[in-house]
């Protein structure tokens, strides 16, 4: 058994969850209250946030119920070896085991430029290249370590993608150079594809398929700026129709897949609960 | 190169020049050779589609709102004597902000940079700026040690050197300053009531006392449950908080007030 068949048989199989981030469920969905009304639609919380946030009640209320979560950071340039200092480890690592985090995941890019601040409110692609793939996998090693969680990487989205790598290339060489497990979003990746002109599934046949441990899934928005066109990652209800090709294709092939989210906390539960039952049903 | 695409997303003048330049060969693109980037990378940003940095056109706004929120009097100063929200703008096509970005450096020290270079009138806005920067210098001091998880480090039986706590600083600025940022929140508690209020010819300005020359006070900047607190100290303590600035044997300070200010936290024991 290789050290990443070895790491992955100790994540446990979480089922799908739903994602939230401090505050949410006070203007969107309550994932206990999508609990109580849909008992079986949702099996565990993925909670985004920065050290500056924190937990909320909500995520703490879920907590207290026992029931499994995942810990997404939201404030680590995974790009910038640099960014992975001693006390953002120790702080998250806190966090997450303070609510049984089965482990870590984030968007592979950049939060913040220059010294961790909040407010910078961005979010930037790798530069798709090899070298910045060597970098991302040193972090990812170097957070592993340091926290002992398992940490997967995830495909951001972009309405540029600077670098000649395929995105899906390029999270492969993450994936190898740091032996890790990986987070594929469906709906940045039909973001990417759709930017460089490519089918959903293009390069998805070099893919490594089993270091794929979480999917996500999300609405997206399709928008015209002065004839440039891009998908919003703007997690809308509805996921278009090439995310769900995506999903589908890589959850039927996917032997170490543990978890799925559907981002959708900002929506009314009303209008995203069919899409739980479609999520499930695929992965029946 | 990623930090060359941030200045490029926030000023699109910028982005442009950059690409008109680097196609004539000019000096802009030895500028981005002398950063470390490649052939291929210049390559990369220049053949970006623009059309994509004109995506998320409040990106900038955003960003203003934090630094806005952080250096808030000295904005408010700003405002009450150039009466325009595009004067932020500016920030974004200063060399502050590229260099600060180039460089990985704070952008609210960049940003008071900016208002300091800015030419204003107002006589207290600098040494509010000098206020309001130090304490933003504080803040990101103290949440790089682990901000509400920091711990100070064991006291040793007998101390022998100390340095400052994490987000201790001190500095002697103008009670004019201290008078104006006071000045500024009670003129925002007052018309927070309804931000619609700003919006009406008769409302209420900024009222700044005219500049007296009253001597410089020694201030502390403590870190506290609510964030970094200003306090006025005596000038043992000031002086005693001054010398610690770096790694101290415990007699430079004096003994017993070191112990004091190690029990406060203000002061941290060290190893030289």
């Amino acid at each position: 058994m290789s050290a990443f068949e070895e790491k992955v048989a100790r994540l446990p199989r979480l089922g799908v969850g739903i994602s939230a981030e401090p505050e949410s469920a006070r203007t969107g969905i309550d994932a206990l209250g999508l609990r109580e009304q849909w008992p079986g639609a949702i099996d565990f919380l993925e909670y985004g946030t920065d050290l500056v946030r924190g937990l909320d009640e909500h995520v703490q209320r879920w907590v207290a119920t026992g029931l499994p979560t995942t810990y997404h950071f939201l404030d680590l340039n995974l790009e910038e070896r640099g960014d992975v200092d001693a006390v953002w480890m120790a702080r998250t690592s806190a966090r997450a085991r303070a609510i049984g985090a089965a482990w870590l995941c984030g968007d592979g890019g950049l939060w913040h430029f220059g010294p961790r601040e909040r407010g910078h409110q961005t979010l930037l692609p790798p530069i798709l290249s090899n070298e910045s793939a060597r970098e991302m996998a040193d972090s990812v090693r170097a957070v592993e370590e340091g926290t002992g969680l398992a940490l997967l990487p995830e495909n951001p989205p972009g309405v540029v993608y600077l670098g000649d790598l395929h995105i899906l290339d390029y999270f492969a060489r993450v994936a190898d150079g740091a032996d890790c497990g990986l987070l594929l979003d469906c709906a940045h990746l039909t973001m990417f594809q759709r930017l460089r002109g490519l089918d959903a599934l293009t390069a998805l046949d070099g893919f490594p398929m089993e270091r794929v441990v979480e999917m996500h899934v999300a609405g997206g928005t399709a928008v015209d700026i002065q004839g440039y066109p891009l998908v919003e990652d703007s997690h809308a209800p509805e996921p278009l129709p090439d995310t769900w090709r995506i999903f589908e294709h890589v959850a039927a092939r996917a032997k170490n897949l543990r978890a799925v989210v559907y981002e959708c906390e900002k929506n009314r539960a009303s209008e995203v609960i069919a899409n739980f039952a479609r999520l499930r049903s695929t992965l029946a | 190169m990623q930090r060359v695409f941030v200045r490029m997303q926030y000023d699109l003048a910028f982005a442009e020049r950059l690409v008109s330049e680097v196609r004539r060969g000019r000096e802009i693109g030895k500028e981005l050779v002398r950063l470390g980037l490649g052939q291929r990378e210049i390559q990369w940003l220049c053949s970006l589609d623009q059309r994509a940095l004109l995506h998320d056109p409040l990106k900038g706004q955003r960003l203003l709102h934090s630094l806005i929120t952080e250096l808030r009097a000295s904005c408010a100063i700003v405002l009450a004597e150039k009466r325009h929200l595009h004067f932020f703008d500016r920030f974004f096509a200063t060399q502050h902000f590229h260099t600060a970005v180039q460089q990985g450096r704070s952008l609210a020290a960049a940003f008071a940079d900016f208002l300091l270079a800015a030419g204003l009138r107002t006589p207290v806005l600098a040494e509010v700026v000098r206020v309001e920067a130090t304490l933003a210098r504080c803040r990101r001091a103290l949440e790089a040690a682990g901000g509400v998880d920091w711990r100070a480090p064991p006291v040793p039986g007998e101390l022998t050197h100390v340095t400052r706590a994490p987000g201790v600083a001190v500095a002697r600025h103008s009670p004019d300053a201290l008078d104006a940022i006071a000045a500024v929140e009670r003129h925002l508690a007052a018309s927070g009531v309804d931000p619609l209020v700003a919006l009406a010819d008769g409302a209420p300005r900024v009222v700044l006392a005219p500049p007296t020359d009253r001597p410089p006070i020694p201030l502390g900047f403590i870190p506290g449950a609510a964030g970094i607190h200003l306090v006025e100290l005596d000038k043992e303590l000031y002086e005693a908080i001054e010398r610690a600035g770096g790694v101290t044997p415990v007699e430079h300070v004096g003994r017993p007030l070191a112990q004091s200010l190690v029990e406060d936290e203000v002061l941290i024991a060290a190893t030289p």
